[in-house]
């Protein structure tokens, strides 16, 4: 027996979905729409945040995710990075220590500081910033980490003895950094666990560390905004839509700007299918009821 | 004009995303050969990784430094942990696993109530006066309609998991305040997941796309589809 038009609705092959959302993807990339992108406040504070940060001023950077989710965390650690590094080009008193407790997203933030001209050849390295690479063993990493940072990662990314760094120097624990310097600002980027809660668990409240802006993956925002309303966090970058907010606030579109287009027409896909799909369930309903 | 190493990674890693986005089509060798590829891959680099770290950070201090003292108790429960693949000594594996488990919980602990708790709480006792009725350019800030919307629906959530009172009057209404706004959260969630999924898809054909990837990319879509057509019209005939 063959389907009605309103069971058909409700029952639409899956592939013929998968091929629209990949025309619909691949038809704004290749003839991009200029669709606006407004900027929402939550991304707006952690502009603010970063840019508020002094001469003189610490940042500490985690990327805490990994190549699973580039699509969104790249754009957002690709923006973060371009962005504090024209900080610290403004301001050269700031100083910023890379790490992550993800093995993977310390690779990404390697990659991406060789495409900005830094790293181990730059011979600012070690001494306005370092690359400390990963922290092992998630949130217990964190605390050991933070109390004892010469022994937890005794060597840098580079294989470096971070003790023969200048910057890390005389930084022992957490502690010493938050003495030291009167501005600390945290940015993880991150896509799960560890994550947030942990480093509010082992870093906010024992090291008194307030600032703290996160940039994660779309999925994770919802779980992030009771956060931003005890203001534990500062703001969110949500996935890549917030990517896309980032570049324009930056001033530097780049791969985030360019799928954002694609991400509206593909919301209109799932939207358009829901409802689809909502009509053929209540005209079904209804014709079981008469 | 690119190296040739570039050539050739651009061309293999066109490859894998293709035979990635076949398993939509159907389950195909194509799709199974990059699934293990992937597992054994990222398994490889996290067993390097770890290496390269307890290399850095224990034999080099250990065998180099001499500091033989400090990491015997870390030695001794590094190497209770091989002792669950021996039905002999498996209840020795018992040890480090308890001290793992028992630090990881400890550590959270001594915390958690201030950093996930009190100050939620906190975040619910909000002003309802000298707030902003609504402001527009702080969406999510504190204003008089954020206020009692997140005091009502946090209320009214709770309400809904109380389950020793019958529902009720007032409680049955709190209970319905709760039941809304979990399926509102529920609603984000939903959102939220589409917007990660599709982001996701965007980033793997974004590089598709690019102009010095499109050759290859059409080349191997071709070969990719006509495989795994030819294998269906096979497997049918055979069938028939």
């Amino acid at each position: 027996m063959s389907k009605s038009v309103w069971e058909r609705m409700m029952d639409v092959d899956r592939r013929v979905i998968y091929l629209l959302v990949f025309i619909l993807i691949m038809w704004p990339l290749v003839q991009p729409m200029g669709l606006p992108v407004p900027i929402a406040s939550i991304t707006k504070s952690v502009y603010d945040a970063v840019e508020a940060v002094p001469d003189g001023g610490m940042i500490l950077f985690s990327a805490d995710h990994g190549f699973a989710s580039i699509g969104e965390n790249g754009p957002q650690l690709w923006g973060f990075m371009q962005q504090v590094f024209d900080l610290q080009a403004r301001k050269p008193g700031i100083r910023i220590i890379f790490f992550g407790f993800w093995m993977e997203g310390t690779l990404i933030t390697d990659t991406y500081l060789k495409n900005l001209g830094k790293g181990r050849a730059d011979p600012n390295y070690g001494k306005t910033y370092a690359n400390l690479g990963w922290i092992p063993l998630a949130e217990t990493g964190m605390a050991v980490w933070a109390a004892d940072i010469h022994r937890t990662s005794a060597k840098d990314m580079y294989g470096n003895d971070i003790g023969t760094l200048p910057l890390m120097k005389d930084l022992k624990t957490l502690k010493d950094i938050v003495d030291k310097y009167p501005h600390v600002l945290f940015i993880t980027v991150e896509s799960g666990t560890p994550g947030l809660p942990e480093f509010l668990r082992q870093w906010q409240e024992p090291y008194n560390i307030r600032k703290i802006v996160v940039a994660c993956t779309a999925v994770s925002t919802p779980g992030m905004m009771p956060y931003v309303g005890t203001g534990q966090i500062i703001g969110v970058v949500d996935g890549l839509s917030g990517a896309a907010q980032y570049e324009v606030l930056i001033r530097k579109p780049g791969e985030a700007s360019a799928g954002t287009d694609a991400l509206s027409m593909t919301h209109f896909l799932v939207i358009a299918f829901v409802v689809i799909g909502n009509i053929g369930y209540f005209a079904m309903k209804g014709r079981k009821v008469s | 004009m690119p190296e040739i190493e570039v050539i050739f990674a651009s061309w293999v890693a066109a490859l894998l995303t293709l035979a990635v986005f076949s398993f939509i089509y159907k389950e195909n060798p194509w799709f199974r050969f990059v699934e293990h590829l992937y597992i054994g891959g990222t398994i490889g680099y996290n067993m390097a990784f770890n290496i390269d770290w307890l290399v850095k950070n224990a034999f080099i201090p250990v065998f180099v430094k001499g500091q033989y003292y400090e990491y015997v108790l870390a030695f001794i429960l590094g190497l209770l942990w091989y002792c669950r693949f021996s039905k002999r000594f498996f209840w020795l594996w018992r040890f480090p696993l308890s001290i793992m488990v028992g630090t990881g919980i400890g550590l959270a602990m001594r915390t958690v109530v201030m950093a996930q708790f009190i100050e939620q709480i906190r975040g619910t006792m909000l002003p309802l006066v000298g707030v902003p009725i609504w402001d527009p350019k702080r969406v999510a800030g504190s204003s008089l309609i954020n206020n009692i919307l997140i005091i009502l629906m946090v209320i009214g959530t709770v309400s809904y998991f109380y389950f020793t009172v019958e529902r009720k009057g007032a409680f049955k209404i709190g209970a319905e305040i709760g039941k809304w706004t979990i399926m509102l959260g529920l609603g984000a969630g939903f959102g939220n997941t589409v917007m990660a999924r599709m982001s996701l898809a965007i980033s793997r054909i974004g590089f598709l796309v690019k102009p010095e990837q499109q050759i290859a990319f059409l080349i191997l879509a071709i070969v990719i589809l006509g495989t795994i057509g030819y294998t269906s019209w096979t497997e049918k005939k055979k069938a028939a």
